[in-house]
């Protein structure tokens, strides 16, 4: 073995060039490929490699994107709920109201002696009590009674007028540790016991079970209690529900909020996965266009290669 | 007279012989590993003139420097691409589950595991939004039975991968220990050869033939002793001296794969070739990417069934776990669950009290923002996979361009240039025609010189 005449020039083989350009249209295919698949599935990121940072990225907006939208069925139940509620406490008001002229127009048919009136009253406030109790018992969609708090799955109030719920009334998540509670428990809105309006339990008859007994009585004192205590039971308890009014359109408008914040930032991240994940298609096939042209033009170079050669002119 | 005959006669077998080396070279010119001949002429001794040409020896283009540096490139790519399958292989199982082309109108659904977890935690506040209903709870025991499913066979993928790696690297090793004996003939024959005064270079040639191909194995360091014949070192142990030769044999070590020498039982500190980037998959990156596989899975279970443990079933009853086992080979969803889904827990309240409670789901289905939960776990990891993967990838090209410049320089200093050999037959044959006319020269002298007698 000898080695090699170090005067003798580097010369540049067949192989050695033929090698080289191998090397260069391999380089171009891997290119055209991985151009080919940005432009063919639309994404910028089509395995963790290609953006390490990205594809975690695209994980992370994928999976805040799924909360979000979650967040907006949340809000979108939650507003059925308080929409339900609502409309059975502006019902219930009604009813109360029209309690409330019946109680207040009692003295005046006293006056005019035409005590006959009274049963009739007392039928109107009766019928006026069983209106509430069903109101009281509203569900919602699902059969979920909305006044039961978490305690029952059918029924907030039984036919006596016992409250048959427990707990709090149920919240939805709404944002990131955001709950707002949907409705209200039954007692928050009837209230409970001799000051409720929906006891018929006696020894401690609600309030409008203790006038309707007052005005089937129709003695002079139950009379006068109708106008007294009462008057002021009644406009105690039509207090309370407006409060409870207020309270579940003051959530509505909360939740309402809410979703349309939820809604909003959806968007932004929907745009903002777009951004991380989508491929400028312009950009992409500009670059493709400019990709095949450059293996074209490889693949020639290649195609030439082997046909120039001394032999050839020998 | 006599003397011009012998000269002339020198001069034809010498320009015979440089054909002939051409036409080796011609013939030659894409055979791995062959080195270009040249005739080294030199003037034969003799009377006034000289005695005429002889072809003194036939000179190889080797240079060992050259070789040793496109061996080793060839090798450290060798290494660096049989990483990049693995790689690829493990990035493959963690699929990012994009499936439809989405403008930034349209939404885009998520496949993968990162999807299917976000689907997962979504699903409690379907729960808690109707805690006593039972669809919303049966699509929670799909939604975890899913999940466990797909991580699952995320890890018999990874443990696939791995054992496809192990054959493969048997092969190798095979391959290996069949290169290693070729060597080690390869010496006798250049011993032999050059003891019976032959030309070894045409074994040579297939000594640098062979170790080309032993580097993209293994890597090897080559040392010749002053016979020529080549010593071969992998990962600094001896396996081939002269005609002794070393095998190499697998070990597996509790899943922890090695090479060693045999006979000796030498570890190898291999680290070029593919069997090291094989080596480096099984021993680290497949352990590695099961064992974060492992950390979601476990980290799922642990952050659901000890949420559940703090609630109650829709009978008031105390939450149990929702999946069972550890390690993503052998997560599970708990039967009891899976026949009767009023066992999840998605109550907070004891009791009958809790008859229309879904707090506890709702708390469960924040999980799915949690910086420490499963679902960041499993971002990380497939982060940490893009970048080894991004960076092997890297890594190849750049080595790839080494590689093949190492290569191109080797070709160009000993490779076979056609249009210099037929530049050569060109002379060669005007110098044979020019001997041949001086012979029939001489001979027409001669003939003259024979009829003035």
């Amino acid at each position: 073995m000898t080695s090699i005449d170090p005067s003798m020039p580097i010369t540049y083989s067949p192989a050695a060039v033929a090698n080289t350009m191998v090397e260069g249209l391999a380089t171009d295919q891997n290119n055209l490929a991985s151009l080919e698949q940005q432009v063919s599935t639309g994404f910028a990121i089509n395995s963790p490699s290609d953006n390490p940072e990205g594809a975690a990225n695209l994980l992370q907006l994928n999976a805040s994107l799924t909360r979000f939208t979650q967040y907006q069925t949340n809000a979108a139940d939650g507003k059925g709920w308080l929409e339900a509620g609502n409309g059975a406490v502006n019902s219930v008001l009604d009813v109360l109201h029209q309690v409330q002229s019946i109680v207040e127009s009692v003295s005046g048919a006293q006056l005019a002696g035409n005590g006959s009136e009274l049963p009739s009253l007392a039928e109107q406030v009766s019928s006026a009590l069983s209106e509430i109790s069903n109101l009281a018992n509203t569900t919602y969609e699902n059969g979920q009674p909305i006044f039961g708090g978490t305690g029952n799955a059918t029924q907030a109030y039984d036919s006596s007028g016992n409250y048959l719920g427990a707990g709090n009334a149920p919240t939805r998540t709404v944002a990131p540790g955001t709950q707002i509670a949907v409705s209200l428990t039954g007692p928050q809105v009837f209230g409970t016991g001799t000051s409720g309006l929906l006891s018929q339990t006696s020894g401690s008859l609600g309030v409008l079970s203790q006038i309707v007994s007052d005005l089937q009585s129709g003695t002079p004192a139950s009379i006068s209690n109708v106008e007294g205590s009462d008057l002021q039971s009644l406009n105690a308890a039509i207090q309370t529900v407006e409060g409870a009014a207020s309270t579940l359109g003051a959530n509505q408008q909360a939740i309402e909020q809410f979703s349309a914040q939820a809604t909003q930032t959806a968007g932004a991240l929907q745009q903002q996965l777009g951004s991380v994940q989508d491929v400028n298609m312009a950009s992409a096939i500009t670059n493709l266009q400019l990709q095949q042209t450059a293996y074209q033009a490889a693949l020639w170079a290649t195609s030439q290669l082997s046909t120039d050669d001394l032999a050839k002119y020998l | 007279m006599d003397s011009a005959f012998a000269i002339a006669d020198s001069a034809l077998n010498a320009q015979q012989t440089e054909i002939a080396i051409t036409s080796e070279n011609v013939a030659n010119a894409q055979t791995p590993g062959y080195s270009t001949e040249t005739a080294n002429l030199k003037t034969l001794p003799g009377g006034e003139t000289g005695g005429g040409v002889e072809v003194a020896s036939i000179a190889q283009s080797q240079n060992l420097m050259l070789a040793t540096n496109a061996r080793q490139a060839s090798g450290a790519l060798s290494n660096l691409t049989a990483l990049q399958h693995v790689m690829t292989g493990i990035q493959n199982v963690f699929p990012l589950g994009q499936t439809t082309s989405s403008s930034s109108s349209s939404t885009t659904t998520n496949t993968g595991l990162a999807g299917q977890l976000a689907n997962f935690w979504s699903a409690w506040d379907a729960v808690a939004q109707d805690p006593s209903g039972s669809a919303p709870r049966t699509e929670v025991v799909n939604l975890a039975q899913g999940l466990s499913t797909t991580l699952q066979e995320s890890s018999v993928q990874l443990a696939q991968l791995s054992a496809n790696g192990v054959t493969e690297l048997g092969d190798q090793v095979t391959q290996i220990n069949s290169l290693l004996g070729e060597v080690g003939k390869l010496n006798s024959a250049v011993v032999q050869t050059e003891g019976a005064a032959g030309n070894p270079d045409a074994i040579e040639d297939q000594m640098q033939s062979v170790l080309g191909q032993l580097s993209q194995l293994a890597g090897v360091n080559v040392s010749y002793a002053a016979d020529h014949t080549a010593n071969v070192t992998v990962g600094g142990v001896s396996l081939v001296q002269e005609a002794n030769v070393s095998n190499v044999s697998l070990v597996d070590n509790a899943g922890s794969y090695s090479l060693e020498s045999n006979p000796g039982a030498v570890p190898l500190g291999i680290s070029s070739g593919s069997a090291a980037g094989l080596l480096a998959g099984l021993n680290q990156y497949i352990p590695q990417f099961q064992g974060d596989l492992n950390d979601v899975a476990d980290t799922l279970s642990a952050t659901v069934n000890g949420q559940l443990a703090a609630g109650f079933t829709a009978a008031g009853a105390p939450g149990g776990p929702l999946f069972t086992g550890t390690g993503a080979a052998n997560i599970g969803v708990a039967a009891a669950i899976v026949a009767d889904p009023s066992l999840i827990a998605a109550s907070s309240t004891a009791g009958a009290a809790g008859a229309n409670d879904g707090s506890n789901a709702q708390v469960m289905a924040e999980f799915a923002s949690s910086q420490t939960g499963a679902d960041s776990r499993y971002q990380n990891l497939v982060q940490s996979v893009g970048s080894i993967t991004e960076n092997v990838n890297t890594q190849v090209s750049a080595q790839g361009a080494v590689a093949n410049q190492a290569q191109s320089a080797l070709q160009s200093a000993t490779g076979v240039n056609l249009d210099q050999e037929l530049t050569h037959l060109m002379s060669f044959q005007a110098n044979y025609q020019a001997s041949a006319k001086l012979l029939t020269v001489i001979d027409a002298t001669m003939q003259s010189l024979l009829q003035a007698v």
